[in-house]
């Protein structure tokens, strides 16, 4: 396959359910998905950069992908692989000198990249809200619980009623004695607790599209069960769509609908996410698989050899090349493009015919 | 509480027997108001096991459930208030700095951070070089020898020798580490969290070096992590920790299949695991009380779903429920009782 010849856009454009080029709000989905269902957000070929003085890294290089309405959806990959940087980059969050330097972001129709930073200002406070890693960074230190949750229950007339307002929404993420909790400071309050402050502070704008960055990362496990629970509780009752951003594939396993795989900036692999898990599709993800201690001992580990690679230095081809295990001299000869293995399950891998042997 | 004495080895390597570290906060203003001595940090608060040789315990537990500042009594790296720690029946509690030494050699550790643990300024060959050094190993020639057959032995090369800790990536950095606990050939291998600041990729090579290294060095280990699925591939048995003491113990398998404690069952179904059945997560309710203030009864209570009236005034002890399956729970201990005569029936 002459891989330079398709670009990831041209793939795209291949998809039905990604055609949409129209700035206008409402038709965007004018094709094949079924009613109430089209996609919420449309990542195209998105790139970001950012310079430095051992020159440019290029954390994002052309990632395209839709969530639906209600659909739950997981970036996966370890550190570096750019599953971040495009969740900030989808909000306009990137700390200078990083920019996006190319592609769209449209959220019920409107590109994100282009919008003017009031009208942005607008969907980041109510169509698509964004919790990071670490609350304590995100909550201001020296403000109450209370008078954050308050800020963001401007348009709600009478104090009285913020108030009313913000104890149910802390009632609702599960904080115990919310009446009691609303004068706290977020120092007082334990990791969960803010994550769970954070959660009221996002559900307080109601939004339809929830970006969630390593929610669970900092906290211990029965407290990181406790808030992915309430995630997904939410999403479901609010029927909004969730992008969980995380580097376990264990709770991509247990909690979302589709899953993309990020590799040294790009998809390597895009999947509902039981297909994904019944037939990994790129050499990544199947090592990636291999790599989870599983419940059968006897099974040896399959550890992926090396490292990833300078995003600041890529070469020719297949960024995975060096590490994997199937790599032909077609790989390192250009760009590999996203190709469809099954309906809805897309592969950034050359050799993708072989690999089902394995 | 006896220990299982027909199935173990006849000396183990490791005894802990009651092991108390406290930490005291710093003096408050109340503190000197009321006259009394400063509030505690309960981070070990009565802990016992044993280890046999060749055998490896997995510690798990949430971060404060004081699992590292166990390992860091058993090396005494920190001095316990009470308890004993016998390494090969010795107790290591009652010797001076020096009399120690001999037992440093057999005791190494392995810590989360790796960079944190190697000094920067410092070419890793000549760090390797100093542990050698300090315990008097080998002739320089011999010593030079030693360190790149280490860094082999790691999977690095000699070169990777005249490298500074800054130009390794995270997971060499951590071979880096493990070259240098291995470096004075220890019989007891602590590994402190060894893959939490690891990549999943970069994680399953450390935990396959560690695989082969414990089988051709025969090493004793225990392996202290939150991470369950690591515990359960490399342990041979497991011992839970909440606030400050074992609340579980028993071999891998037992544990992972028949958990008898509720906290051992609620950290099993957070776990959220790769393959089998998609199901929600059913987490318990509410956060680990502080260590300082301490719950009276038993320690797990106000979170736990099976709570009766005696938990909240009586501490459970840890008994044997099963042959090698001990438990520190009341319910737990009352249910072993009550179903006792019908073992060898078919059960529901």
């Amino acid at each position: 396959m002459r891989a330079a010849e398709q670009s990831p856009v041209s793939n795209v454009a291949r998809d039905p359910k990604r055609t949409g080029r129209s700035a206008d709000p409402e038709p965007f989905d004018a094709g094949a998905p079924p009613p109430g269902n089209g996609p919420l957000l449309s990542v195209e070929d998105l790139r970001v950069e950012i310079p430095t003085r051992r020159g440019t890294v290029h954390a994002v290089r052309g990632v395209s992908f839709h969530v639906r309405k209600g659909e739950t959806f997981a970036l996966v990959g370890e550190s570096g692989s750019g599953k971040t940087m495009t969740c900030r980059a989808i909000v306009r969050l990137i700390h200078p000198p990083g920019r996006i330097t190319a592609g769209r972001v449209l959220f019920e129709g409107r590109d994100l990249t282009q919008l003017p930073e009031r009208e942005l200002e607008h969907v980041r406070g109510h169509g698509l809200v964004m919790v990071f890693q670490d609350p304590m960074t995100a909550l201001n230190p020296v403000l109450s619980v209370e008078r954050q949750i308050s800020e963001i229950l401007l348009d709600t007339p009478a104090s009285d009623s913020r108030r009313a307002r913000a104890v149910e929404l802390l009632r609702h993420v599960g904080i115990p004695d919310p009446e009691r909790r609303l004068g706290a400071y977020p120092h007082e309050l334990s990791g969960g607790q803010r994550q769970r402050v954070m959660l009221a502070i996002a559900l307080a704008r109601q939004p339809r599209l929830l970006l969630a960055d390593e929610p669970t990362t900092a906290l211990d496990v029965t407290i990181q069960a406790q808030i992915l629970r309430l995630l997904v509780t939410l999403q479901r009752e609010l029927g909004m769509a969730l992008i969980l951003v995380t580097h376990d594939l264990g709770v991509v396993y247990q909690s979302v609908d589709r899953v993309a795989v990020m590799y040294a900036g790009e998809i390597v692999e895009l999947a509902r996410t039981t297909e994904l898990f019944a037939r990994p599709s790129h050499p990544y993800t199947i090592g990636l698989i291999r790599s989870i201690p599983s419940v059968d001992r006897q099974r040896r580990l399959a550890p992926i050899p090396g490292s990833p690679p300078d995003l600041a230095a890529l070469g020719r081809g297949c960024p995975f090349a060096p590490r994997c295990a199937w790599v032909a001299a077609e790989c390192l000869a250009g760009d590999v493009p996203l190709v469809a293995v099954d309906a809805d399950h897309w592969s950034r891998c050359l050799r993708v015919d072989q690999l089902a042997s394995a | 509480m006896g220990e299982p004495l027909p199935s173990a080895p006849p000396s183990p390597l490791l005894e802990v027997r009651d092991l108390v570290k406290h930490f005291p906060l710093p003096h408050t203003l109340l503190d000197v108001a009321l006259r009394r001595s400063p509030e505690q940090v309960r981070a070990v608060d009565g802990v016992s096991f044993t280890l046999g040789r060749g055998r490896t315990l997995g510690l798990v537990g949430e971060s404060g459930c004081g699992k590292s500042t166990l390992g860091r009594c058993v090396l005494r790296l920190h001095d316990a208030d009470r308890g004993e720690v016998r390494f090969d029946g010795v107790d290591l509690m009652g010797l001076t700095e020096t009399g120690l030494a001999p037992y440093r050699k057999r005791m190494q550790v392995v810590f989360q951070d790796p960079y944190a643990s190697l000094n920067p300024r410092q070419r890793v060959d000549r760090t390797l070089h100093e542990v050698l050094q300090v315990h008097g190993i080998g002739t320089p020639a011999d010593r030079r020898r030693r360190v790149d057959a280490l860094l082999v032995q790691v999977g690095l090369s000699p070169a990777d020798g005249r490298k500074y800790p800054g130009e390794f990536s995270g997971g060499q950095r951590q071979r880096v580490g493990i070259a240098r606990a291995l470096a004075v050939e220890p019989e007891l291998l602590i590994a402190d969290e060894p893959l939490s600041a690891l990549d999943v990729s970069i994680q399953a090579q450390i935990l396959q070096l560690l695989l082969d290294l414990r089988a051709s060095l025969g090493l004793t280990m225990i392996f202290i992590s939150h991470d369950l699925r690591v515990v359960r591939y490399l342990s041979d048995d497991v011992a839970v920790m909440y606030l400050g003491r074992i609340v579980e113990r028993a071999p891998t398998a037992e544990l992972f299949a028949r958990p008898q404690h509720p906290y051992t069952m609620a950290l099993l179904s957070a776990m959220p695991e790769v393959g089998g059945v998609r199901r929600e997560p059913t987490p318990i309710e509410g956060e680990p009380p502080s260590a300082v203030r301490i719950p009276g009864g038993c320690r797990f209570h106000p979170r736990c779903p099976w709570k009766v009236e005696r938990c909240s005034r009586e501490s459970p002890d840890l008994d044997e429920l099963e042959p090698g399956h001990f438990v520190a729970c009341h319910v737990a201990s009352e249910r072993a009782i009550a179903t006792a005569p019908r073992q060898g029936l078919p059960t529901a």
